[in-house]
């Protein structure tokens, strides 16, 4: 499949491409990227012209009706937001959508960069500084989505919100051994941030540090499968700040477990859950959302990941809900730095 | 990774080779997921017994049929390379595709590795190149397998230095502290044309020449 793939490309899409300003120089290489053993995700192909040592182009491919409802949104997204000016050189460039033996092919310009979870694998950005650094980008790039797909506000999430989900989550793991007090506190404090509204804007759907390409131009943001519009806006933030949590380097070399690796943080003080909390609060300010109004949000954000719907059709084994669902677990039975007055 | 994910892994092989349903292609070894997707597919999958050692052991002492459009051999580990190898690479037919995994011999890994691995010989690509050219094969494109050929990770051309520079730059993730050390010095081999030397297994992607049989 690669190699007529690659003849697509050199021959019959060549023109249209060449409109779009990519040049093509054959032979060209593919290098498919993407775990070899997931074999339901899609297919991913990064293509380098004769000598170049950048690829020029992404290849993703879907082979299935799910995945091209995905790519289709995918590729329906970038289309949209390629034209705004703050996503000029931080979104790929769709370039075309393309049948192949049953298969539908998006072509979008590469995107430059290392992503920030191989940089932390390779304990690369670690030090408070770089981790500052990397938290003001992702915080940009989110504020710039909302600036540009702001349409409206949703009504901050009540008790009633709050018990269904509690409910939600009963029915599919049985009932939960929630703290003492635990459900009189959120329900109180959803009581008192009734008046408060959130901002109806779109969300990126998978914003974590993998998805997220640091080159000394900046920022990039790639994996848009997910985009959602309208949706509220805490999503993206939480979804970075917990799996950056999870992805950070805690042990060095060694293996952190990752509720451990939650709880370092979420719960512990040390300079990254400080400036983690900070980050937080900083990101939610401009909305005047208070600290707690935050917790429950985040709560919120974490009680919908352990829910079977968070994921549609995961293909990993075990499903995600379920670590999840650990972390919500970890998260209750103890204080947050954001109740810390 | 586990057992089931490393046989997932070589089933995503048969990307690498032109593939359309209804043609015949033969798997040497019985990678049970890589046959079970070919056939899901709708190829017709002949599986082909691994070689004795020794020609004159071979359960096959006839002339091989010519049958197949494509061959799968996602590990070649025998000794017996000329001529076990190319008995079984005749029985491709003239055009035929060919995806060839192998151990390689010049990797710089077995210089820093204490492990023996027992039942896997090692042969360098231009030997296997060699071979191929004298069974009438021309060589399409290379691939380093990450980080094993038993189930390798992600495939990185190495016909030019380029893509595996990349792949060291900006993907590659090291395992352990050692890793990470010579992750710069991957990088320079590769920026400098050595980039074969960095994978432990190599798969050459390969076509029969179209006319004749391909005896040479």
């Amino acid at each position: 499949m690669i190699t007529e793939l690659l003849e697509k490309v050199e021959h019959e899409w060549r023109d249209e491409l060449s409109q779009a300003g990519i040049r093509i120089r054959p032979p060209l290489y593919g290098l498919k990227i993407g775990d070899l053993s997931s074999m339901n995700r899609k297919i991913n192909i990064l293509v380098f012209n004769h000598r170049e040592k950048q690829p020029t182009l992404i290849l993703r491919i879907a082979h299935n009706e799910e995945q091209r409802t995905f790519l289709n949104n995918e590729y329906k997204t970038l289309s949209g937001l390629a034209g705004k000016t703050a996503f000029l050189s931080a979104i790929p460039l769709p370039l075309g959508l393309f049948e192949f033996q049953k298969k539908l092919v998006a072509v979008e310009r590469n995107l430059a960069g290392v992503s920030l979870f191989a940089l932390l694998l390779r304990k690369k950005h670690t030090r408070p500084k770089w981790v500052q650094r990397d938290f003001r980008l992702a915080c940009d790039f989110l504020c710039d989505l909302e600036r540009a797909t702001m349409d409206g506000s949703l009504p901050f999430p009540d008790s009633a919100v709050m018990n269904n989900k509690l409910a939600q989550l009963d029915t599919f793991y049985g009932p939960i051994n929630l703290p003492k007090g635990y459900r009189e506190r959120i329900l109180g404090i959803a009581n008192e941030c009734r008046s408060l509204t959130l901002r109806r804007c779109a969300r990126h759907g998978d914003f974590w540090a993998g998805n997220l390409l640091i080159s000394p131009r900046g920022l990039g943001v790639v994996d848009w499968e997910g985009y959602a519009h309208p949706e509220q806006i805490f999503h993206d933030i939480f979804f970075f700040m917990t799996t950056y949590s999870l992805s950070y380097p805690w042990r060095g070399w060694n293996e952190c477990p990752t509720e451990l690796a939650f709880k370092l943080g979420f719960l512990e003080k040390n300079w990254l859950s400080e400036m983690i909390k900070d980050t937080l609060l900083l990101f939610f300010q401009k909305w005047e959302i208070p600290p707690r109004a935050i917790y429950l949000l985040l709560t919120l954000f974490l009680i919908e990941m352990s829910l079977p719907s968070a994921i549609a059709n995961d293909p990993r084994y075990p499903p995600q809900h379920s670590k999840w669902f650990g972390l919500f677990q970890t998260f209750i039975q103890g204080k947050s730095l954001l109740l810390d007055d | 990774m586990n057992a089931i994910e490393s046989g997932y892994s070589q089933a995503e092989l048969r990307f690498f080779l032109p593939l359309a349903p209804g043609q015949r292609v033969g798997v040497l070894g019985d990678s049970k997921p890589l046959i079970e997707t070919l056939t899901a597919d709708g190829l017709t999958v002949t599986i082909i017994s691994p070689p004795a050692d020794h020609p004159l052991i071979t359960d096959d002492p006839g002339n091989p049929n010519i049958d197949l459009d494509h061959l799968i051999i996602p590990e070649y580990s025998s000794d017996c390379y000329d001529p076990c190898l190319s008995r079984i690479l005749q029985r491709l037919k003239p055009g035929g595709w060919l995806l060839l995994g192998i151990h390689n011999s010049e990797a710089l890994f077995h210089i820093f590795s204490k492990k023996k691995p027992v039942g896997r010989s090692r042969i360098s690509l231009g030997k296997s190149s060699d071979l191929l050219y004298r069974n009438g094969f021309h060589i399409v494109r290379c691939y380093g397998a990450y980080d094993e050929l038993e189930h390798p990770e992600i495939m990185v051309p190495v016909d030019t230095g380029e893509a595996a520079y990349f792949f060291f730059k900006n993907i590659f993730v090291p395992a352990t502290r050692f890793a990470a050390w010579t992750r710069p010095v991957a990088t320079l081999l590769a920026s400098i044309g050595l980039q074969r030397l960095l994978f432990r297994g190599l798969v050459i992607i390969a076509r029969r020449a179209s006319g004749g049989n391909g005896d040479h």
